[in-house]
Parts: C-alpha cells; structure tokens; sequence
C-alpha cells in the first residue's frame, strides 16, 4: 500500500482566540488545523467556526487524545464521534500523535512516549490497522517530544516511527520542532532522525516555538518558531519536497496577523529550497 | 519490561496516585549528567497536574477567581485525585466538581451552588445544536396544544440551588467583591440563544414544567406545575411564550 500525501501550502491551526476573525474573514493561509476533540459531540460557536472554516480551506483534523500506543483498548465511542466528525467536515487528513496518554481507564492529558521496541511497535501498528479501518480512511501519526527515554528500547526513535509507518500502512505527520526538542533532550542528531524518515511516508509537518529550560528544551507551542528549527525545515524541505507545513501556537496566542506571518515565513523557506533542490537537480 | 509495565510505571510518575520504587524508575528510564531519571519523569508529573488545573480554570474561571491561584489549585489537586479524566476531551473534566464541592466544607457553602452555574454554562456554549420552534409553531397547535409533546434544545440546563448563586456570579462577572452567602432556595434556567449563553431565575413552579416538558410529558402536563398559582393559564400561557421566543423549545422529533 501507499501513503497519498495532500498538497495544501502552508496553514495554522484554529484556535478560539481567533474565532471571531475566522467568522469575519478568512486569513490569508492556505489550510487549517483543528483539534479533534473540541469539535467532537459539540455545536454552538466552535461548530459554526469550524463549518466556516471548512467552506474557506481544507481542514485536518488533528487529535490528541487517540492514545494509539496505550496498552489500555481503544476507546470506540471517541473514535466513532471523530469517524462523524470526520463524515461532517470531510478533513484532508485525520492525524494523531505516535505516543500513549490513557490508563485503565484514565486520561492523562499527555503525549506521553513510548519504548522503542518490537512489541510497542507491533502494538501501535495493529491498533492503526483498528483506527484505519475504524475510521474508513489512512490517518497520520506525529512524532512526540520526549524528555525521558526508556533503557528498554531497542531502536531508535526514527527507525520506530518509519516501522510503524511502514507496518501499519500510515502517514507520517513530521514535527520538526519535536525532532529538534528531543534531539537536544537525548543528544542525537536532528538531522539523521531526518534521513532515516521514508518521503513517500511524510504528509505533513508542524513547526512551533519552544522553551529552552536549562538543562532540557520544553516543547510549549508559545513562541515562534526558533531559528535552529527553521534550519531543520530547510533541511526537511530538502529531503521530503513540498509538504504541508503548519504552525503551531497554543500559549500566549498571537494576533492572527503574527500567526499569517510565520506562515509565510514558511512558505518562503520552501520557495528558496525548493528553488535550490531544482537547481541541483537541473 | 514489558509495554505495560512501562506504562503503569510510568502512569505512577505522572499521577503521583501511588510511590514508585526508586530503584524500579531507575532499571524503567534512562537518566544522564544533565537530568537525573527522576528529574525526567517529574517534568511529566508536574504538567500533568498543571494541565488539568488549567484545563478547570477554563471552565470555572469566577470559581477560580474567588478561591485565588493557591486555593483553587488546592481544591482542583484533591478533584483530580478523586475523579481522574475519565473523557478524551479534557472539557468534560470538571463534570464532577459541583458534587465534590458539596460533599465538604467550603471557604463560603454556595461555592457548590457557583460552581453547578458555571458548569451548566459551560456545558450550554457547546452544547449540540437544534432548530427551535418557529414563532407561530405553539399557536399553530390551537386545540392540540395541550396533548402536544415537544423537547427542550440540548443547551437548556434546569438547577435547583440552595444559595442565590446568580447574585454571586454577577458580582464576580463583574469584577465586584462578592456579596456574603445568602441561603434561599433558587431555581435557574441556563440555555443558549445563537452563540451567546443566557441564564435566568425562574420560579420553582416554572422550573417544574420545563422538567416535565424535558422528561416527554406533553405540554398539558408540564402546565399542571402552575396549578396552585392565582392565574394557572395566564403564568402557562407567558411561560410557554417566554419558552418559545428564546428558543428554548423544539420539536420533540427533530
């Protein structure tokens, strides 16, 4: 099988700060991100939001809470409201992260990582089988920052995340904030983590801010995008071509002017390397 | 270790809800020169906790106001411990918080009643939506109307109170030093017109028959609620007509 990836220029993601402006006038981006599990089982404004922004843009339909890597089971009621949620808005993409958050029965509200082993890597692949089919349509997988790593792991992340792809017949969603984040975190090298990631598996990345802490990067979506990371975009574009890029900025959201503006410094970025990569190629 | 040993290991990181031998933390997680293995895993416990403390103060921001930051972090702590996520959506969190609140002292006994108020809010700004009934759609049922059964739209929120909680979210929606408790029995109405969230006092007779007309009866039985009022059909009649123009009523079939 094979992985269609999407061709939507550049986005940012809804968020409610700027519900209003989207009601009013649509910015000029070229796709949005909304977060699954504010719209699922809900109407009134977000709905109204959402269903306007839907008419303006494609929209992906990115969640949080899918929990494909817990060993608790799926969760069927969540993942038929996202299947009619998905029905309703008709997403470009349906994506989710490469990580666990649930626990007998409790949420934990985290993207939490996992061990990079045969078996997490047999379990999440047979449970996106269960979600694909679920859902009736390929979804993508983001890989997570991490700031701890487990002495059970017998891979490295890359090679996890590409296995799984392959394994599962899935996309890739590739954040090359959390590449950077968890590079710096366990020492590895961005650029590898790169290198090892199958194109034709990547549908779409997201760039954000983080926060440097000292002795560790948090990956808290609350300042533009850092110069290192628009570096590894580079690079990313250099590899992977022209693929959806979004910007995230969940904390102390700016105007959405701000926001329209990284978006074209994306955009920009891609213009120079794509400009570049034909260059070479030529 | 297996996936699932790592992951309830690690679920007693985050949560804190039980110790974990700090010699099974070090053989589960990696530590280095710069952060220690437990170092690590608190960076996950210490957000979780934030995360969902935030997540409440969305929901109960005047709730939040009037315990201040340490208060209402104190008070979200023990709820989280007692009634852990159990939604996807982390907007579903504070469905239990009223009842929490009501089963121990409180700074002031109508935080339970503030906070029933500020969740029906909550609950009614994303509530799913539904097409009123039109403007002619209750005289259009003439002789019919009695027997008629009709719905309520699924924002609308019915609350029996102890304590005047309106008079107390409206000094702190206002940014006023709030009032002292005042105990009487209220009943509110909560619903949402358009996008915007509305609540209201209404009477306890009134508050019946909109939980009658909620529980299937048909609109003949809801209005036995005003039975022992002077003017039973003039106080239907304006309820059905206030019901009707803030578009509280639909069509029990739609």
């Amino acid at each position: 099988m094979a992985f269609q990836r999407a061709h939507l220029g550049h986005g940012i993601g809804l968020r409610s700060k700027h519900y209003g402006r989207f009601l009013e006038e649509p910015p000029a981006v070229g796709w949005i991100e909304a977060i699954s599990e504010n719209f699922i089982g809900v109407g009134g404004r977000p709905l109204a939001v959402l269903e306007k922004a839907r008419r303006d843009f494609p929209v992906v339909l990115h969640g949080v809470s899918l929990s494909i890597g817990s060993v608790d089971p799926l969760d069927r009621e969540h993942l038929a409201g996202l299947r009619d949620l998905a029905d309703r808005i008709e997403p470009a993409y349906v994506s989710d992260h490469l990580c666990w958050g649930s626990h007998r029965g409790r949420y934990l509200h985290d993207l939490l990582p996992l061990p990079c082993t045969e078996e997490a890597l047999q379990h999440v692949a047979e449970r996106v089988q269960e979600v694909q089919d679920a859902l009736g349509r390929q979804i993508l997988l983001e890989n997570v920052s991490s700031y701890v790593a487990f002495r059970g792991s017998t891979m490295p992340e890359w090679e996890f995340v590409a296995g799984v792809a392959e394994r599962a017949d899935c996309g890739i969603l590739l954040d090359i904030n959390n590449v950077y984040v968890s590079a710096r975190n366990h020492g590895f090298d961005a650029r590898a983590y790169l290198a090892a990631i199958p194109p034709d598996r990547v549908g779409q990345f997201h760039l954000a801010g983080h926060s440097d802490r000292g002795t560790y990067l948090f990956d808290t979506h609350d300042a533009p995008v850092a110069d290192a990371v628009w570096d590894l975009y580079a690079a990313a574009v250099r590899r992977f071509g022209r693929v959806p890029a979004l910007i995230e900025w969940d904390e102390h959201v700016p105007a959405l002017e701000r926001l329209v503006e990284e978006s074209r410094a994306a955009a920009t970025i891609e213009a120079r390397e794509l400009a570049a990569r034909e260059g070479k190629a030529a | 270790m297996t996936l699932a040993e790592a992951q309830d290991l690690f679920a007693a990181l985050v949560t804190g809800e039980r110790p974990v031998d700090p010699a099974a933390r070090e053989a589960c997680l990696a530590g280095d020169a710069e952060l220690s293995a437990g170092e690590r895993a608190r960076i996950y416990s210490e957000m979780y906790l934030f995360r969902l403390v935030e997540a409440l103060r969305e929901d109960y921001p005047l709730l939040a106001r009037l315990l201040g930051d340490e208060g209402f972090f104190a008070l979200c702590q023990g709820y989280v411990h007692t009634h852990p996520s159990r939604n996807p959506s982390l907007a579903r969190l504070g469905r239990e918080l009223p009842g929490f609140l009501r089963e121990r002292p409180t700074a002031r006994p109508d935080l339970p009643d503030l906070a029933a108020l500020e969740w029906a809010r909550s609950e009614a700004f994303v509530a799913a939506d539904a097409v009123p009934l039109g403007e002619t759609a209750l005289a259009d049922l003439g002789a019919d109307a009695a027997s008629a059964r009709l719905r309520l739209v699924p924002s609308v929120r019915l609350l029996s109170l102890e304590h005047d909680a309106d008079a107390l979210w409206a000094d702190l929606e206002a940014s006023r030093q709030p009032g002292p408790p005042r105990r009487r029995a209220t009943s509110l109405l909560v619903w949402r017109k358009g996008f915007d969230v509305f609540h209201s006092e209404v009477s306890a007779e009134e508050l019946a028959a909109l939980s009658a007309v909620g529980n299937g009866g048909t609109l003949g039985e809801a209005c036995e609620a005003f039975a022992d009022l002077p003017d039973p059909t003039r106080t239907a009649l304006d309820a059905l007509a206030s019901w009707s123009g803030e578009g509280i009523l639909a069509a029990a079939h739609n």
